[in-house]
């Protein structure tokens, strides 16, 4: 028997300030951070869930149409409150640029065709925007007391490790030698003995002595913001770190998607840090059945059919859960939702699903003649 | 006179299945000719969805997938870039120099665009093998590609790199990646579910690549529940009846979806959606092959 995760601990843990969901696309992340803001908000907390692209009628839901980055009131919460933001990716880029940059130096980033092209097209933006945005919140909760918890919905990335690195690979470029060779004044240069311009030549064969230019216009007038952003990366950084911030991991029984939470959870292992549990969403759980009950169904080979290729598909999923996900973990199961996640009663739904909680148990109690 | 192989690349928002999706349209494809069958950004999904051992990254290699033979190819940006350096810009040993200063790290991570121009650049080369007459050639490449979320920025990946870098080298490259993406040969399939957050982003994604003039071939619904057979009145176990009626419920609620697809597919002059029933449980290489069967029926109409 696997420890239940009990997400209602979680959500009343007044130290925990900060809860970031991650997992892979398609196991329904959003919908969960939805749920869990909700279910935090209704049980008397003061919430700020931060979302990253939610589908249309669950941004209504929550009040988000057509409002750019800025936390609004999600409308009919009762109990605490629950203020919603989506994450605007070159609104919190510009608003950066705008708070980190020297003012006489701000057009000229913002208009950079570098700097343009990383605001809008670049993916592994989100993850630094998300980084920025948190640090943002968590200071302005802070200042304010708005609220006394941020929910993180992190980008859809290849990997739910990219948003957890984002600082770390900010620092790697501010400190990689490129830039502190494209922006001299960034420091000592090292590459002198490697030979200046031969390293630029080369850059510019590959793409251009144009192009060049402007990156090294970019890049000397970024790095500023660079230092900006890194600042509140090292707060990020401490933060997510510390035990204020508590990650769930979102998974669906898929291979794939159980594969990607068990590496998750090393990697936090080797941050220092463990996954406060994982949730397993999109579950089947078949269901078992009295012997006489069993009896009476088999009279219908077509309906006895169904039950067992219930049982198939259950012992399946439960058999890849058992065996991907660390015996350590606590794990918490929500079945498939007749609905889909789109307004506020169903994300409620979920939320006391989540509560609720449904433990991974081993004991099969299905048909004793497998399929 | 061969020409470039065509292109089918396959997106679908995450969790529809697109690398399923995928593979069972290269075993597909497969009958017609030789087929390469790849991946840009996920580390092993295709030959984990496939039940293979790992692909290395960056090396193509044959696989036989329930008695069929394929190419897949799991390719990487770093590869790419440091295959891009070696054949077209001529460094030598200053190509190592790159490397220590950094470079090739901060061109993946910061260069807008040139890590999606890159990888695509290798699948274009892929295509291009029979125009040239190579031994390698192949006669049809799908790409496992990004998910519709991201699926505009990847296929716009070249005009963002252009805009930055209008000359230099790397300067044509975008440029006829720019248009293989609208070449004849180039479709992009979506796989979908018949579920409003899916579908909503499927018609988006249509809209969106249709205005760059990219190419839409099939829209793919995946996952299709059917009802499950009546319950018979003698049961009366009551967690059977309710696990019943979800399923129910749960296989209506894709009908208005459905039907709303047909209509707006219609309205778009477009042909229909072809449909794959929701396996059981994960799609093994058998299933891979019914998969195959079922889009080969609708394919060509």
């Amino acid at each position: 028997m696997r420890r239940l995760f009990e997400v209602n601990d979680l959500l009343s843990d007044l130290d925990v300030r900060v809860v970031v969901t991650c997992g892979t696309g398609g196991v329904g992340k959003t919908s969960v951070s939805a749920a869990l803001a909700v279910a935090a908000a209704e049980s008397g907390r003061q919430v700020v869930l931060v979302t990253v692209d939610p589908a249309k009628r669950l941004a209504t839901a929550l009040g988000l149409e057509g409002l750019g980055g800025e936390p609004q009131p999600v409308p009919g919460i009762t109990g605490g409150s629950l203020d919603a933001l989506m994450l605007d990716m070159t609104q919190t880029f510009d608003d950066a640029v705008r708070s980190h940059a020297p003012k006489n130096r701000v057009e000229e980033v913002l208009h950079n065709p570098f700097y343009r092209a990383l605001s809008t097209s670049f993916s592994g933006t989100q993850d630094y925007m998300a980084t920025e945005k948190l640090g943002q919140l968590y200071e302005q909760a802070k200042s304010t007391g708005r609220w006394d918890l941020i929910v993180v919905d992190t980008p859809p990335s290849r990997s739910a490790l990219d948003f957890l690195d984002a600082p770390a690979r900010l620092d790697r470029l501010a400190e990689g030698p490129v830039l502190q060779l494209l922006a001299p004044s960034s420091g000592p240069l090292k590459l002198i003995g490697a030979g200046l311009s031969q390293v630029t030549w080369l850059i510019s064969k590959v793409i251009g002595s144009k192009a060049l230019s402007d990156l090294q216009v970019f890049a000397s007038a970024f790095e500023t913001v660079m230092a900006g952003f890194r600042r509140r990366a090292t707060v990020v950084r401490k933060l997510l770190a510390s035990p204020a911030a508590a990650f769930v991991i979102v998974a669906s029984p898929r291979k794939a998607a159980l594969d990607e939470a068990r590496f998750f959870v090393g990697q936090l292992h080797d941050r220092g840090t463990t996954a406060r549990g994982v949730v397993v969403n999109k579950v089947s759980p078949a269901v078992p059945l009295p012997p006489e009950a069993e009896e009476s169904l088999r009279l219908d080979p077509q309906a006895y059919d169904w039950w067992r290729a219930g049982w198939t598909t259950w012992r399946a999923q439960r058999t890849r859960m058992v065996t991907a996900l660390p015996t350590t973990l606590p794990v918490t199961l929500v079945r498939t939702l007749e609905r889909e996640v789109t307004d506020l009663d169903v994300v409620r739904e979920l939320g006391s699903v989540l509560v609720d909680g449904a433990r991974l148990s081993e004991q099969d109690e299905g048909p004793v003649v497998d399929v | 006179m061969p020409d470039v192989a065509p292109l089918h690349i396959v997106s679908g928002k995450g969790g529809t299945g697109k690398t399923t999706v995928a593979l069972a349209l290269a075993l597909m494809l497969r009958r017609r000719g030789e087929t390469l069958v790849c991946e840009v950004e996920s580390r092993h999904g295709l030959s984990e969805a496939a039940g293979l051992e790992k692909v290395e990254v960056g090396h193509e290699r044959r696989v036989t997938i329930a008695g069929r033979r394929l190419r897949m190819l799991s390719v990487d940006s770093n590869h790419a870039l440091r295959d891009y350096l070696e054949s077209h810009v001529r460094l030598g040993v200053a190509a190592s120099l790159l490397e220590k200063t950094g470079f090739v790290d901060f061109a993946s991570e910061l260069a807008p665009g040139l890590r999606d121009v890159l990888l695509t650049g290798k699948v274009y080369q892929a295509a291009r093998r029979r125009l040239k007459g190579q031994a390698d050639a192949v006669d049809a490449v799908v790409m496992d590609a990004p998910p519709t979320g991201r699926i505009e920025n990847f296929l716009t990946a070249g005009e963002a790199l252009a805009e930055v870098v209008a000359v230099g080298p790397i300067a044509p490259q975008a440029q006829s990646i720019m248009a293989l993406l609208r070449a004849e040969s180039t479709q992009v399939h979506l796989v979908t579910t018949c579920t409003e957050m899916a579908l909503t982003e499927t018609l988006q994604t249509i809209d969106a690549l249709t205005g760059h003039g990219i190419a839409i071939g099939h829209v793919i619904v995946n996952q299709l529940m059917s009802d499950p057979p009546p319950l018979p009145e003698t049961v009366t176990d009551p967690a059977l009846r309710a696990a019943w009626e979800r399923d129910l419920e749960v296989a209506a609620g894709q009908r208005p979806w459905a039907d709303e697809l047909a209509k707006r597919l219609d309205a778009l002059g477009r042909r229909p959606a072809l449909t794959i029933p929701l396996f059981p449980d994960e799609v093994g290489p058998d299933d891979l092959v019914e998969i195959a069967e079922l889009l080969a029926e609708g394919w060509d109409a």
